[in-house]
């Protein structure tokens, strides 16, 4: 029943996610041909789909709806008169806190999951290829950095009443984030750049020629740990934070 | 105080936390763009993207095409959002349609303080980079910013009337975000096609001059007179959109 309340919630806000991904990967694709012919210098298949979707546009929008993803809950509903309902139901906050992030997790995994599925399928009809495997890689990034932004909302949306701010302090500290991350003392430690990692920095050698075997080195499993343990830690708080919290 | 000025007045206290937030973002990045610019040059602009004058080249990948931008594009469509579909949510709608106004009226006045707000938003590179880099005895030509301002001014009026009409399209106010946030970035990969890109309609590129016959992209500095005629063509599109929202509210039975 649970499951089934946080799926309604997000649903509409899940679903418009994933038409719009879809439909940003399939233009990406299909808009191959012009967009290299535009390039300053010649770029592989492989290196305008980087370009593209996991450096730029598509990793923008990704990252922007993972963040609405993330907002919501019993803050909200208090505004709208509604927590009541939720805070009689016969489950503990640290339940509703936990469900919620299960199924906002599995939303930002599926999403993440999209553009692997959609990219090899299209690249044939524009007379390309893209296998599956560097475009999984790619998801499993996507994904696991994502549960982070999507944790980092929710801790958000916990603290702040606002129905914006948890979305506006969100885009802050990502932009925070992302700066710091650049600046010398943390520059030394690639795996705490969650952005990068999401481009795949620790996967290609040289982003001046992106090859799709460039793209099949190993995961960086220890970046990956840390922005899960990250994403249980921000999970965590929220729902301490949620649990102790006075509804009057 | 009279009709006008009370409905802006409540459009006001509903939006100022966004407003001041989002100025407040904005001029972190600026305030400390140009005091920690030591370190950030480096990372920002790495040598040889630009030549001419560094700083310049500098203010112009963080501020005007860079950071400042995207959170600038992300704010005005936060800011845009709210108003009465958000407020049949929160149970306070019959209070604000009893009020003695039309809704034409009340939507006319949000949109009106909004694009303020956008207006000033815009504007405040301006004034806080003319003072921090005094401070810091750097310069940054005066024109470049006012010209970018208006730019920004332009650009952003178009963001934030559609994610206007989208939270007066959908009722819950995340769908209307998501909307909002998804059309930022289709829009841009949508005027590729053709008919439409032979015309420069990249919202995004018109306001940080990236390809755009007006900007010089070896010195990072805009040429020759402002584009008016596709400025007055954006402000047009935004005030349709504005209309168009309008006139769905007038309509809307919100029993």
């Amino acid at each position: 029943m649970l499951w089934y309340k946080m799926w309604r919630e997000s649903g509409v806000r899940f679903t418009i996610s994933a038409a719009a991904l879809l439909w940003m990967c399939a233009m990406v694709v299909l808009l191959q041909r012009r967009v290299r012919a535009h390039a300053d210098e010649p770029i592989s298949y492989a290196h305008y789909i980087w370009s593209a979707v996991y450096k730029a546009n598509v990793l923008d929008l990704f990252v922007l709806l993972v963040i609405v993803l993330g907002l919501g809950g019993l803050l909200q509903e208090r505004a709208q008169g509604t927590a009541g309902f939720t805070l009689s139901l016969p489950v503990s906050r640290w339940r509703l806190t936990a469900v919620r992030a299960a199924m906002g997790c599995l939303q930002v995994a599926i999403l993440a999951l999209l553009p692997a599925l959609l990219i090899p399928l299209l690249s044939p009809v524009v007379g390309e290829t893209y296998s599956f495997a560097p475009a999984f890689q790619f998801s499993v990034l996507w994904a696991d950095a994502g549960m982070v932004i999507f944790a980092m909302a929710l801790f958000f949306s916990v603290v702040l009443p606002g129905a914006y701010s948890a979305a506006i302090a969100s885009v802050a500290a990502l932009l925070a984030y992302s700066i710091l991350a650049d600046l010398p003392p943390l520059a030394r430690y690639p795996a705490l750049d969650l952005i990068e990692t999401m481009h795949g920095a620790q996967l290609l050698a040289s982003r001046r020629e992106v090859s799709l075997a460039a793209l099949l080195a190993p995961l960086p499993w220890l970046a990956l740990g840390l922005y899960a343990l990250v994403a249980l830690c921000l999970v965590g708080a929220a729902g301490a934070i949620m649990a102790g919290k006075d509804f009057p | 105080m009279n009709t006008t000025a009370a409905l802006l007045f409540k459009a006001w206290r509903e939006s100022r936390g966004r407003f001041l937030i989002s100025a407040a973002l904005l001029a972190a990045i600026c305030v400390f763009g140009v005091f920690c610019r030591g370190t950030l040059m480096k990372v920002i602009v790495p040598e040889g993207r630009f030549g001419g004058d560094p700083y310049v080249g500098y203010i112009y990948a963080l501020v005007y095409a860079g950071t400042a931008r995207g959170l600038f594009t992300i704010m005005v469509m936060v800011l845009a959002l709210g108003g009465l579909q958000r407020e049949r949510l929160h149970q306070t709608l019959g209070f604000t349609l009893a009020l003695p106004v039309s809704r034409t009226r009340l939507v006319s006045m949000q949109a009106l303080l909004g694009l303020g707000q956008v207006a000033a938003l815009s504007m405040l590179p301006l004034v806080l980079l003319t003072i921090c880099s005094s401070l810091a005895q750097v310069s940054y030509p005066l024109a470049q910013m006012a010209c970018f301002g208006l730019l920004w001014f332009t650009g952003g009026a178009v963001f934030f009337a559609v994610a206007l009409l989208a939270a007066t399209l959908f009722r819950n106010e995340y769908t209307a975000l998501t909307v909002a946030f998804a059309f930022t970035i289709f829009y841009p990969m949508a005027v590729l096609f053709s008919p439409l890109s032979r015309y420069p309609l990249n919202i995004h590129h018109i306001m940080s001059g990236v390809r755009m016959p007006y900007f010089n992209v070896h010195t990072a500095l805009l040429v020759g007179a402002p584009p008016w005629a596709l400025l007055a063509c954006m402000l047009m599109m935004a005030g349709v959109l504005i209309g168009v929202a309008i006139q769905i509210t007038r309509r809307r039975d919100y029993a």
